[in-house]
């Protein structure tokens, strides 16, 4: 428990920051600033330049594979923590086995990714090139 | 001390490396044609096979801390699931290409589903369990939408997948449960723990964790009422992948509820016996009513897969016999065998007179056939008067095995049930035969006259077996008794 | 002290619960979704469960909201806002009935028959280091199996998707 102060410790001190810069730039507009509603005001601001559409359009199924790609990924990683976290204190007391084991599960993983890209799937700007047309 | 540790999971680890060959081929050689990735899977599944006998001990070897165990019954899964691998394989070779999806993903596909069947022939615990299933599951979902080309292919994997995860829901779930009630997932040792504590620590969140493990069996194997998906996904399906379906994920889904079920819960017996044979009945009685008024000989085979689910739950509920469960097991094993045979030869005839992407699936198709393939009427004949089970068939001795059994444990009524239904089926199965045989062919029908030789070794040594395995002429001339004995004898030092 | 943490991060993770099922942008359901993981995995760590606390972040609030993003900016996301938007007053009602019933017998079951499960626990339960022990001597096998399956799942997500056959 007690090592999660310092995490505690962050997350109040940004809620905080956050919660105060927001605080005090609400009371000084309320204090200074007077309502001059003007139809250009509520425009989206987009680098100065009028936009042309609405930002909620359909994303091109092609990301599909990307977010696939990044879940199981990182299923993996969360299966590596625990591994990477006492690697130390298991070596000592198991051995090599131990390394053996999460070798045998990345080379599965390995095979996987090999296979992705030769498929062309991590190649991502040729797909979105390819689905544009 | 590695390599004995290996040895229980040796022809599971061929298939799983072949699984990533095959992908490795198919990534660093563009031009590796999809017939090498499918030499490739077919002898590795010979090799498995071979392995799989060969390195069998004949005590029971438990590995992994208690994860999966060699024993005589999960080498007999791994024999039938290897059999059905290699026979779906033998189908794919010239049907892939008919159908325009010849590639290699497909058989590392197949290789995963099959070590995935593996693992739930060999595993003793609970979390092994789910993971067979889980990669069995997964590979068949896209192997079932492989064909994306046609739209019902799509359908049908699009169905089985939304379905097939809420069952794996309920199968976690009931794992979970089981594990909350007894505190381990190990077989062996929920088995100790009904016998140390008595049937009194049988409590409600333990029947709940059974009930919801038998839901999620009982949609694996298709068994009504959770059948829905079987029709659609069958007839949807690539029709090699459709024979592997109905053979190997049922022979591999029945293994695994025969082990949760005898090896975990003997003593509770008299909770599941009940809901086996209620399961069994409105199986058998679903399956073949609705495929009475069927038109297309795939989506019949699919409803008949669902009645041959029936019967193979009469056998499961037999082990309520006294004394004689590994008879009652060696039954439903024998009938599994039988199943496996006749059905990937149905399947087989299909797949041969097929053309370009006309999946000759109407019954009508098949007018006057006699006349025009004389020896494929032939086999098709035999093939269906064995899922009929007439004599002197594979399906006739399963059928014969699976009612002792259950006459054995006193089930009459379920008895009664299964000869009736077995009467109706006569009905659509025969019905196929007389229009290949008393009616004339259409003539605006053209021929797929290729040649194609793994498809006819195929139908070849499906209908030897077919015939074997009825008669059993050669087991006779050994000296061996029957084949059912056989597998009892074997099952016997187990059980 | 412990208490109190638990809940602020239980009243937390209600209240992000609820945003999410009753904004209409589905896109701000979902981050809140993300504040509701959060507290999740806030409560995991009070409740010694140090492992599924990192996986929850890592997992939940990381890749499986990924998943829901994506999946909410691949759909139409005009049409379900008006679908959401349709739901007439009845349904409300019933929808509301029903979550509080589920929640009280929730709460009396606890409050009725609820028991500590396990006792005291051994010390450095739940530790990651717990975790990967298990995972590493008992539970090798299945460790081994998941990277089997996670390889179908990315063969089988890259067949169904990739463009040519």
């Amino acid at each position: 428990m007690d090592a999660y102060i310092a995490i505690l410790a962050a997350l109040g001190f940004g809620v905080l920051l956050s919660g105060g810069f927001m605080a005090l730039s609400w009371f000084v507009s309320f204090m200074q600033g007077q309502n001059q509603p003007d139809p250009i005001k509520y425009t989206t601001y987009e680098c100065g330049i009028p936009p042309k559409v609405n930002a909620r359009q359909r994303y091109t199924v092609g990301f599909y594979l990307i977010a696939l790609t990044f879940l199981i990924f990182d299923v993996e990683t969360a299966l590596l923590y625990p591994w990477a976290n006492s690697f130390h204190k298991l070596a000592r007391e198991l051995g090599a086995p131990i390394l053996w084991t999460m070798l045998v599960f990345t080379a599965l993983l390995v095979v996987a990714l090999i296979y992705m890209w030769k498929e062309g799937v991590l190649d991502w700007a040729r797909r979105a090139r390819t689905q544009g047309k | 001390m590695e390599g004995f540790l290996l040895k229980p999971i040796a022809p599971h680890l061929i298939v799983i490396a072949a699984g990533c060959l095959v992908l490795l081929m198919r990534a660093y050689g563009k031009k590796t044609s999809a017939g090498a990735s499918g030499a490739v899977t077919l002898a590795s599944l010979v090799l498995a096979l071979a392995a799989s006998v060969f390195l069998h001990g004949d005590a029971a070897k438990s590995a992994f801390s208690g994860m999966v165990v060699d024993d005589n019954f999960s080498l007999l899964v791994t024999v039938l699931v290897l059999f059905s691998g290699i026979l779906c394989v033998m189908l794919s070779f010239d049907y892939l290409k008919r159908i325009g999806i010849a590639q290699a993903e497909f058989y590392s596909l197949v290789l995963f589903a099959v070590s995935g069947m593996m693992f739930l022939g060999s595993a003793s615990d609970l979390v092994t369990v789910f993971l067979g299933v889980e990669i069995m599951s997964i590979s068949i979902y896209v192997l079932v939408g492989f064909n994306r080309g046609r739209m019902e292919s799509t359908e049908a994997a699009l169905k089985y997948l939304i379905l097939g995860a809420f069952a794996s829901g309920f199968l976690l779930y009931g794992i979970a449960m089981i594990y909350g009630a007894t505190g381990t997932t190990n077989i062996a040792q929920v088995a100790e723990f009904f016998k140390t504590h008595g049937p009194s620590q049988i409590s409600p969140l333990f029947m709940v964790g059974l009930a919801l493990l038998v839901i999620g069996f009982g949609f694996k194997i298709g068994a009504a009422p959770f059948h829905m998906w079987v029709p659609d996904v069958y007839q949807g399906a690539p029709t090699s992948i459709t024979a592997f379906m109905a053979t190997g994920v049922k022979a591999a889904g029945v293994a695994v509820v025969v082990r949760v079920l005898m090896f975990a819960f003997p003593e509770s017996m008299d909770r599941w016996v009940p809901l086996i044979q209620l399961l069994a009945m409105v199986t058998m009685t679903v399956g073949n009513i609705a495929a009475l008024t069927q038109k297309n000989l795939k989506r019949m085979l699919a409803y008949s897969s669902i009645a041959h689910a029936g019967y193979i739950l009469v056998g499961l509920a037999a082990v309520y016999s006294q004394g004689f469960a590994e008879k009652a097991v060696s039954a439903v094993f024998f009938y599994l065998l039988a199943y496996t045979v006749m059905n990937i030869g149905a399947f087989a005839i299909m797949i041969l007179l097929g053309r370009d992407s006309d999946e000759y699936e109407n019954i009508d198709d098949y007018k006057g056939l006699a006349q025009r393939r004389p020896w494929a009427a032939f086999f098709l004949a035999l093939f269906l008067l064995s899922l009929a089970g007439i004599p002197p068939t594979a399906g006739f001795a399963g059928k014969f095995y699976v009612f002792t059994a259950a006459m054995r444990a006193g089930f009459v009524a379920l008895v009664i049930i299964g000869v009736l239904n077995s009467a109706l089926s006569a009905y659509y199965y025969l019905r196929p035969l007389i229009i290949m045989y008393m009616s004339d062919p259409d003539a605006d029908i053209v021929e797929n006259t290729e040649r194609r030789p793994a498809l006819i070794v195929a139908i070849g040594v499906t209908a030897v077996l077919t015939l074997e395995l009825g008669m059993g002429l050669l087991a006779y001339l050994a000296g061996g008794g029957s084949y059912y004995e056989m597998i009892s004898g074997y099952l016997a030092r187990v059980m | 002290m412990e208490e109190i943490l638990l809940y602020n991060f239980g009243g937390l993770a209600v209240l992000c619960a609820l945003l999410t099922i009753s904004r209409k942008n589905p896109l701000t359901s979902a981050l809140f979704l993300v504040g509701a993981m959060f507290c999740l995995a806030a409560i995991y760590v009070i409740l010694d469960a140090h492992f599924v606390a990192a996986a929850q972040v890592l997992v939940y609030a990381g890749a499986i909201m990924v998943l829901f993003l994506f999946v909410i900016m691949l759909l139409d996301l005009r049409k379900s806002e008006n679908a959401a938007a349709s739901k007439t007053l009845a349904q409300k009602a019933v929808g509301i009935f029903l979550a509080v019933d589920c929640l009280v017998l929730v709460v009396l079951q606890v409050a009725l028959f609820g028991r500590p499960f396990f006792g005291n626990l051994p010390a450095g339960y739940g530790e990651t280091e717990a975790v990967a022990r298990t995972l590493f001597t008992s539970y090798l096998l299945p460790f081994e199996l998941a990277g089997v399956l996670l390889l179908v799942a990315i063969v089988g997500s890259v067949v169904i998707a990739k463009r040519e056959l």
